[in-house]
């Protein structure tokens, strides 16, 4: 059974056909890191890292783009020569052995150059006495080019295996690696930027989870990375799983198409007339779509047609231009340019196909949470950056609540925000004045995160609602710990008397039995009591204990009469000072 | 035994095989002739298990051959343009071989080379076409192969190397029962070196037989007569062609030599000359019966 | 010893034939002697080798061989006496050789001057 998917002497074999590129890719990187940790010895200082991420790393990128490529590409180079693909289909082997062993000997030499290169830098930065925090992102950045270059390669294998000319092959490895992660990058861009209270909030998803980052494809990533981000980019876990899920269903489908490849595909451009036209659709679509989506997206937002049209011919006449140069070069045949004519019909349909899916995602989201009937629930949060005039306890719990997220239930209050949404979606921004709320849409299986300044109307009648819940009065009682901690107030010091506002001017402990006496007399009050005491803000000799936080600073009043064991120690502290 | 069993194959829906029957006995050397585009090739490598058939099997002692390394491990397939595992060196390649085939013999190879004498340390791109066809034959052989397909391996060869191919195919037959397959589109290439002949035209099988047997059973007559010619005399001959130059009949008869000649006499010529077929000759009159022909066409030359 | 002509009209395991015959005819070949191998006969004429043995397949079933599995081909005893009975059957072939000679005006005295010659050249042979 083993001896049908895998044959020892096929792997040696892939290997002995890898030997050559497997040393020069080393070898450029050993003299490479040579050549640059001397250069930066004698320069110094910028041996360690500069803006763009490890100098010394500069070799991994060369290799996920143009190493792995050519490994994968070296590897299943037999199917693009009739004499070699006649050589390897003659052999006493099932197509899957071929297929397996020669993809282990491709994975096996991409491992073994960038281990020699991962051995060579780290022995480059051992040498400078570099610090944890660079061998680590090393180590990260070794590994994401391990991964970024069997994403790579995958490609190649993908595009090897339906075709039998090189030409085709680079064309289609190239629409491969770019043009999915580019289509939904736009689509996605375009849709939530035509979307006003989708897009106010940072960048999102189409499945409406946040923080899963714009591009997922670990190569693209890195390139990236390299070129003007930071190297700590690649800590991401979400595009690293992604890359592996789809580099291995790369190379399933890879597998699958090998297996039952036609072997006189060898030297054409593809096994049949069919797939040579859904080639063709496929190069074209790569650009039309974006010009679709451009021009599709230029009708939603009723843009000047000047705005967008230059570009959407400019991308449509590469679409059509690309279709029939590809035509021309891979068959060779003038006259196929006039025989694919009629399939460039399939381009245009799945251009309306596309540009209608696209209408539909935007209606879809456009409309999402406009309907109070369809809301099942929503639940408002504040920003980060939420900066509203915090001058007592009473708003800060407000704020906590926010913070941590209130669910509404007020079915006015549901109504109202679902019309502002539909306000500000339509008209844009409804207000700029009042605050910055972001709220959580339930609607039938999705939820999703829209974003405004709400009317200060709205937000009295958010705030009433919350300060009927007990979430609300629990916050309310809470008298933080002077330490940061996770508790939701991100409070920065304490100060007693509102003249004498330094940190720690009392000393820890003196505080703290001020904070201990406090909290034991707010346990058991009343929680409305509590707060019209705050709001009276009734304080004897101005004693106050006070916070600073996030929001801005907060004072609690301390009274002989409401708090006397926190007035004393505090008065205590006061004196002795 | 090969056999192949309504066998079809098209590219890009053109049928280049249609309902091939076809039956290759071990130990013989079968050459595969036909015009050009007749599918030769395409027949070679869909037994060689390198393309598969549309319809109908294949098999080789009653296993099939598509995707059965057992059966593949047996055949060795020689193209018309040699490939080359590596073009560092015979030696190379035979390294590539040893890994590739279980049943390669590296020292039978590295001794043929030298017998052959090529340089098996040498790079292949600097050996000549026919040295490159000797290295890639070489290869082949000592795969230790029971089936030896060769795609147009002799076509253009110099006599010696022609020779030295033809012995050296002959002592795999003769050493290990071996049965070996040549193509060409010549069939003066082929009456020297095998023993059976399959003739495609158009993607079919248009003869199939011994090569002695179409030299022993087709004969080409001069014929002429004092008196007018009585066409009863011909009665009872298998005539497959028929022309006339003044008053000699030149007559294409199927049938025994005894039998033909004695028939002949009969008639009392006055002039007889009986002549065996040459195989080129059988294979113009054959490919005539299926309209294919070497006659220049209204216009100008096929 | 053999001397066949690879791109004759004439078919190769027929000139095998013949000429084996010739070769006992003249005595080159001796009752008991045994033939070249297959192997060696294929080689040496750059012959297909399952030509060759189809020759001496029909050389044994007309008993002027025998082949002794294993050993080989042998001439046997009988062989000169077939070939000779075989040959007889060929003197038609003369006599329309003559009948077409005579047409073309050459007198009979002549065509038995000519075979006289033959008959002589054996006989000096015989002698020598």
């Amino acid at each position: 059974m083993k001896k049908n998917i895998w044959s020892k002497g096929l792997y040696l074999e892939g290997l002995r056909r890898l030997r050559g590129l497997m040393i020069t890719f080393s070898a450029l990187t050993i003299v490479f890191v040579v050549a640059f940790s001397v250069i930066l010895r004698i320069v110094g200082g910028l041996y360690g890292r500069g803006t763009s991420g490890l100098y010394l790393t500069w070799p991994y990128l060369i290799f996920v783009f143009i190493g792995a490529p050519a490994f994968a590409f070296k590897t299943f180079s037999f199917l693009n020569k009739r004499g070699s693909s006649d050589f390897f289909h003659a052999l006493p082997y099932t197509r899957s052995c071929i297929f397996l062993s020669l993809l282990t000997s491709l994975i096996t030499g991409i491992a073994a150059v960038t281990a020699i290169s991962g051995a060579a830098i780290f022995t480059a930065y051992a040498f400078s006495g570099a610090g944890a925090d660079t061998v680590r992102e090393v180590a990260i950045f070794t590994f994401c080019s391990f991964v970024s270059s069997l994403f790579t390669a995958s490609i190649v294998v993908l595009s090897s295996s339906v075709s039998g000319s090189v030409f085709t092959e680079l064309v289609l490895s190239g629409v491969i690696l770019i043009f999915p992660q580019v289509i939904t990058y736009v689509f996605n861009n375009f849709v939530y930027s035509s979307v006003y209270t989708a897009s106010g909030g940072g960048q999102y998803n189409l499945a409406g989870s946040m923080n899963v980052p714009d591009f997922n494809n670990l190569p693209l990533r890195l390139f990236l990375s390299y070129v003007g981000g930071s190297a700590e980019d690649m800590t991401e876990p979400f595009p690293l799983i992604y890359s592996a899920v789809v580099c291995v269903l790369y190379l399933v489908g890879a597998y699958l198409l090998f297996r039952f490849r036609k072997s006189e595909t060898a030297e054409r451009s593809a096994p049949s007339l069919k797939v040579q036209a859904v080639f063709r659709v496929i190069l074209a679509c790569a650009f039309s779509f974006i010009g679709t989506l451009e021009l599709i997206r230029g009708i939603i937002d009723g843009s000047y047609v000047y705005n967008y049209l230059p570009t959407v011919i400019i991308l449509y006449t590469i679409a059509a231009i690309a279709y029939f140069i590809f035509e021309l070069i891979s068959t060779k045949g003038k006259r196929n340019i006039f025989k694919a004519l009629p399939v460039f019909g399939i381009v245009i349909a799945l251009n309306i196909a596309f540009a209608g899916l696209f209408y539909g995602v935007h209606s879809y989201e456009y409309s999402f949470g406009t309907k109070p009937e369809q809301v099942n629930s929503i639940t408002v949060y504040a920003y980060n950056s939420y900066s509203g005039s915090v001058k007592s306890l009473t708003d800060t719990a407000y704020c906590a609540c926010l913070r941590e997220g209130y669910k509404i239930n007020g079915e006015d209050t549901v109504n109202d925000i679902c019309n502002n949404i539909a306000y500000a979606n339509e008209h844009g921004s409804r207000s700029s004045a009042g605050n910055y709320m972001r709220f959580n849409i339930k609607s039938g299986p999705m939820t999703k995160q829209r974003s405004l300044n709400i009317l200060t109307s709205l937000e009295t009648k958010i705030k009433a609602e919350i300060k009927q819940s007990e979430k609300y009065k629990k916050y309310l009682k809470l008298i933080p710990s002077q330490i940061e901690d996770k508790d939701p107030y991100e409070f920065v010091g304490i100060s007693l008397n509102e003249k004498d506002v330094k940190k720690n001017a009392y000393g820890y402990e003196k505080i703290e039995k001020v904070l201990y006496a406090l909290r034991a007399e707010v346990k058991d009050a009343d929680a409305d009591e509590w707060e019209s005491y705050l709001k009276s803000n009734g304080a004897e000799n101005d004693v106050y204990v006070q916070y600073y936080t996030s929001f801005g600073y907060l004072k609690i009043p301390l009274s002989e009469t409401y708090t006397p064991n926190a007035y004393s120690a505090a008065m205590e502290a006061l004196e002795k000072n | 035994m090969i056999t192949l069993k309504n066998v079809t194959k098209s590219f890009d829906n053109k049928a280049v095989l249609s309902d091939i029957d076809l039956e290759i006995k071990n130990g013989s050397v079968y050459g595969i002739a036909g015009s050009n585009g007749a599918g030769k090739s395409t027949l070679l490598r869909l037994i060689a298990g390198i393309y598969k058939p549309d319809k109908g099997e294949i098999t080789a002692d009653k296993a099939p051959v598509w995707e059965n390394p057992a059966v593949k491990g047996r055949i060795a397939f020689v193209p018309e343009e040699p490939y080359f595992p590596s073009v560092v060196s015979i030696k190379s390649s035979a390294e590539s071989y040893k890994l590739l085939y279980p049943s390669f013999d590296f020292d039978k190879c590295l001794t043929l080379a030298m017998d052959s004498g090529l340089d098996y340390r040498k790079p292949v791109s600097s050996f000549s076409k026919g040295m490159k066809r000797q290295a890639a034959l070489i290869l082949a052989l000592s795969q230790n192969a029971d089936y030896l397909f060769f795609d147009e391996t002799f076509d253009g060869l110099d006599p010696v190397m022609r020779t030295r191919f033809k012995n050296l195919i002959n002592e795999e037959v003769i050493s290990r029962g071996a049965t070996a397959v040549v193509t060409s589109h010549s069939l003066r290439e082929l009456e020297d070196v095998c023993d059976e002949l399959v003739i495609l035209h158009n993607g079919s099988v248009v003869y199939e037989n011994a090569v002695d047997m179409i030299k022993s059973s087709y004969f080409k007559v001069q014929i002429a007569y004092d008196g007018p010619k009585r066409e009863e005399d011909f009665e009872g001959l298998e005539i497959l062609d028929k022309s006339k130059n003044n008053s000699v009949f030149e007559l294409i008869i199927k049938g025994g030599r005894a039998e033909v000649t004695e028939k002949l006499r009969a008639t009392e010529p006055a002039l007889l000359d009986i002549m065996p077929l040459s195989l080129e000759e059988f294979f113009v009159y054959e490919l005539k019966t299926q309209g294919y022909t070497a006659e220049p066409v209204k216009g100008g030359l096929r | 010893m053999y001397q066949i002509d690879l791109l004759s009209r004439v078919p190769i395991y027929e000139q095998i034939i013949t000429q084996t015959k010739k070769l006992i005819a003249a005595g080159v070949l001796k009752p008991g002697e045994a033939l070249p191998s297959v192997r060696s006969l294929s080689m040496s004429l750059h012959a297909n080798p399952n030509t060759v043995a189809r020759a001496f397949t029909e050389l044994d079933r007309e008993g002027v061989i025998c082949t002794v599995q294993g050993k080989g081909c042998f001439v046997t005893e009988a062989a000169k006496q077939i070939i000779k009975k075989k040959s007889k059957e060929r003197l038609s072939d003369v006599s329309a050789l003559c009948r077409e000679l005579i047409a073309a005006g050459i007198t009979k005295d002549e065509i038995i001057a000519e075979i006289n010659k033959i008959n002589t050249d054996a006989q000096k042979k015989g002698e020598n």
